[in-house]
């Protein structure tokens, strides 16, 4: 009866979808500003140049990997819409996704249908897939990812995983999260990892120094069977499709795809706190020790992140997220897709309730993005020198993704995402009592 | 299938389709390899000293397969010359396009180019997009030379030549194109959309409008809007950049029926500088990050990334030890 709920919300997604991507055409042609993004133009370009044998890249900011282009080929062949159908199906993949994990960890029904709804309802989600943009792709892998671990099928989420770096680059961030899972206290050799299921119970049973047990263990065996499957298959994954593509588009694929992304200092106003500074010194070198300084946040947040919460696999993952995306050289709205998915993941565990400390972040959140695009409004759309105060609502927005972070930091319960074989042995041992 | 092949050795053995083959797919690097070497036996033919000597032969028997003659004014300029200087194109302009060697016109023709009698020209917008408007009335003089023009196809090429600070975007205008609104038009020089103006060059959007040759007789109106964007300006103290935008070249060419190097006549449309109104000023105020605020940006903004790792840190930290000391309270 309850599956019929989730059935039914997904086919209301879908529809919801499709009306909207039907909306979106009937705007592009009737109206001046655009539904469809941009970026969905400079896709579907690619698209037809590889279509006719020739480089994508031959399309200006066209920065992404030739599979984005190969994937939309169709968009010359069938339908240009072909590739927002595609989009949009990611979407519905990603809340399918969601609904088994949380399933799997026996998150009471009611609970599970409030989460995924948070995804399949979230404004920011049904309008990216729809209008074209990549990025529901990306977190489909991401879960299928966590779902092939959670079945303990590694090499299948070393494949992925090497692909979705190939593709995206920021997911080399979860390199380290994920190699330290696959603990061979979760991971025994030839069993499936247990999962640990979703709890009414506030906190949970701890070993002694729970993280610095996992750090330690690491150091002892980095090289079990499981770790060096998946460190090997994901590097030779991306190597490969890095390779093919590079053999196929030569150097022009390498610095549009991937050294683009990696020394990227957009000058353009953007949401990040960097942007002015970037602005005020653009043309001049920059020193090292300042390449230093702006990496160095970025960097320590990440280690800290992942010291303390890698065992509880999605929640450090989203936090992850959020730092990263927080202290990004450069934030477009796109972006915060990347931690929407995984929300969801992490919404059970959170001892916070929606009055009023819920409804706060939310509103603080939307209210300086808000805030921000007044000001960039002002400048784009006005001509108004207001530079100043746009970088300081930046530096209000990322105050306000600080704040999310530490406020779902502090309410969280930590639970680890498996059972370790001391804790599957106690638990049979008080199941038998 | 209209098939372009460019010299293997100019193009590292690819070659363009201009229309795909639903069929074709390029499977295998064999086959692929074998229609390079089938390409390259092919233009060999092409290329072989018989057929260099006369130029023209290659053009009209060749014109099928290679580049058809430039459409575009600007394309000559820039095949010559890299950079956009204004000395330079009005040489170019007064060079190139010389009244007296048009051909299709008898040696002692009559023919009166037509006169601008009002050139207006607006900046419509406001912030970092705006349209430039121009607003064109001219009149021609009755004449047979005019009459035998008319009787071949006409368009007017309209030459915007935009400073650094500016830049005009080329999907953009294909989308006018599609909807109609120009014939054909194409952005030249540095099209790159994201570099600001000091790291750009300058670039120049040549429009073609198609001429009713019926209303060359009478006075007509024509009014022209062009879409154009911002640059990122270099800092300024005021905190203002100007932006300042010139008069456009407005071109009429001719070309016969048959289409052929020959047959292009070209006309400068001119105006009296006197008669050149500007509604409003043409200059546009694009703004410029301020110098002085440097430091202070660098300063805060570099504390601000300490700040909230410090947050971040001592979150992580307080709660895990409050982890730490429940656990210890219940066990």
């Amino acid at each position: 009866m309850r599956s019929l709920e989730f059935t039914s919300l997904l086919l209301f997604s879908a529809i919801f979808r499709v009306i909207l991507i039907i909306y979106g055409e009937w705007q592009d042609a009737h109206m001046e500003v655009n539904y469809t993004d941009v970026d969905y133009l400079v896709f579907s370009d690619a698209a037809s140049l590889m279509a006719s044998g020739d480089s994508p890249y031959k399309r200006t900011t066209y920065r992404y990997s030739p599979l984005l282009a190969f994937l939309l080929i169709p968009n010359s062949l069938i339908h240009r819409s072909w590739g927002k159908f595609i989009f949009s199906a990611s979407d519905l993949l990603v809340g399918y996704f969601i609904h088994f994990i949380l399933q799997q960890r026996k998150v009471p029904k009611k609970l599970s249908n409030y989460c995924v709804m948070t995804w399949l309802f979230n404004p920011f989600t049904f309008t990216i897939g729809t209008r074209g943009n990549c990025e529901p792709v990306v977190c489909a892998m991401i879960l299928w990812i966590i779902i092939c671990l959670m079945k303990g099928n590694v090499l299948q989420s070393a494949f992925w995983y090497g692909l979705i770096v190939h593709f995206r680059i920021y997911p080399i961030i979860y390199a380290i999260p994920m190699v330290l899972i696959l603990d061979p206290d979760f991971f025994p050799s030839d069993q499936k990892p247990i999962l640990k299921n979703w709890t009414a119970a506030q906190a949970e049973r701890l070993h002694d120094g729970n993280y610095l047990y996992t750090l330690h263990n690491l150091f002892k065996c980095i090289f079990t069977r499981n770790r060096l499957i998946f460190g090997l298959v994901s590097a030779v994954v991306f190597f490969l499709f890095t390779g093919l593509s590079y053999y196929l588009y030569g150097w022009e694929f390498l610095h549009e795809a991937l050294l683009y992304h990696l020394t990227r200092t957009d000058p353009r106003h953007n949401f990040s706190i960097y942007f002015y500074h970037i602005y005020l010194h653009y043309g001049y070198d920059i020193s090292v020790m300042e390449k230093l300084i702006s990496f160095l946040p970025q960097f320590m947040v990440q280690l800290v992140l992942i010291f303390y919460f890698a065992k509880d696999l999605p929640f450090c993952l989203f936090a992850q997220t959020v730092a990263f995306v927080a202290f990004n050289k450069v934030i477009t709205a796109q972006y915060f897709v990347w931690f929407f998915c995984l929300l969801p993941l992490i919404l059970p565990w959170s001892k916070m309730k929606l009055k009023w400390n819920g409804m706060l972040c939310i509103l603080s959140w939307i209210g300086a993005q808000i805030h921000w695009l007044m000001w960039g409004y002002l400048l784009e759309f006005k001509g108004k020198n207001v530079f100043f105060e746009l970088w300081v609502a930046s530096l209000v927005f990322h105050a306000a993704n600080v704040n999310v972070l530490t406020m779902v930091i502090r309410h969280h319960r930590f639970s680890s995402f498996f059972l370790g074989l001391k804790d599957a042995k106690s638990k049979n041992v008080a199941k038998h009592e | 299938m209209l098939l372009v092949v460019l010299p293997p050795f100019l193009r590292n053995h690819s070659f363009i389709i201009l229309w795909p083959h639903p069929h074709f797919h390029m499977k295998t690097r064999r086959q692929f390899i074998g229609m390079c070497i089938h390409w390259l036996v092919w233009s060999s033919f092409i290329w072989s000293p018989v057929v260099d000597s006369a130029n023209s032969n290659i053009n009209s028997g060749n014109d099928r397969n290679f580049r058809p003659i430039k459409k575009f004014v600007m394309q000559s300029y820039f095949d010559s010359y890299t950079e956009l200087r204004d000395s330079v194109f009005d040489n170019f302009i007064s060079q190139e396009i010389n009244v007296g060697s048009c051909q299709m016109l008898p040696e002692n023709h009559d023919f009166v180019v037509p006169r601008l009698s009002v050139l207006k020209r607006n900046l419509i917008g406001e912030g970092s997009h705006r349209h430039v408007s121009t607003m064109l009335k001219f009149q021609s003089q009755q004449s047979e030379s005019l009459s035998q023009l008319l009787s071949s196809s006409c368009d007017f090429i309209v030459i915007e030549r935009l400073p650094t600070g500016v830049f005009a975007d080329p999907f953009e205008l294909q989308r006018l194109v599609q909807r109609r609104v120009f014939n054909e038009v194409d952005v030249f020089g540095d099209t790159n959309l994201e570099l600001p103006s000091f790291l750009s060059n300058r670039s120049a959007v040549e429009i073609h409008l198609v001429v009713d040759p019926n209303k060359l007789l009478e006075p007509t109106d024509m009014k022209i809007e062009l879409p154009l964007h911002a640059r990122y300006q270099p800092l300024n103290e005021s905190g203002y950049s100007t932006v300042e935008l010139g008069t456009p070249d407005i071109l009429l060419r001719c070309s016969a029926k048959e289409k052929s190097e020959n047959q292009n006549c070209f006309f400068k449309l001119t105006t009296n500088d006197a008669d050149v109104m500007y509604e409003a000023d043409v200059i546009w105020r694009i703004p410029s990050g301020k110098k002085a605020h440097s430091d202070l940006v660098f300063a805060i903004t570099f504390s601000a990334a300490l700040l909230s790792t410090l947050l971040i840190v001592l979150s992580s930290l307080e709660y895990s030890k409050s982890r730490v000391s429940k656990d210890s309270k219940q066990s």
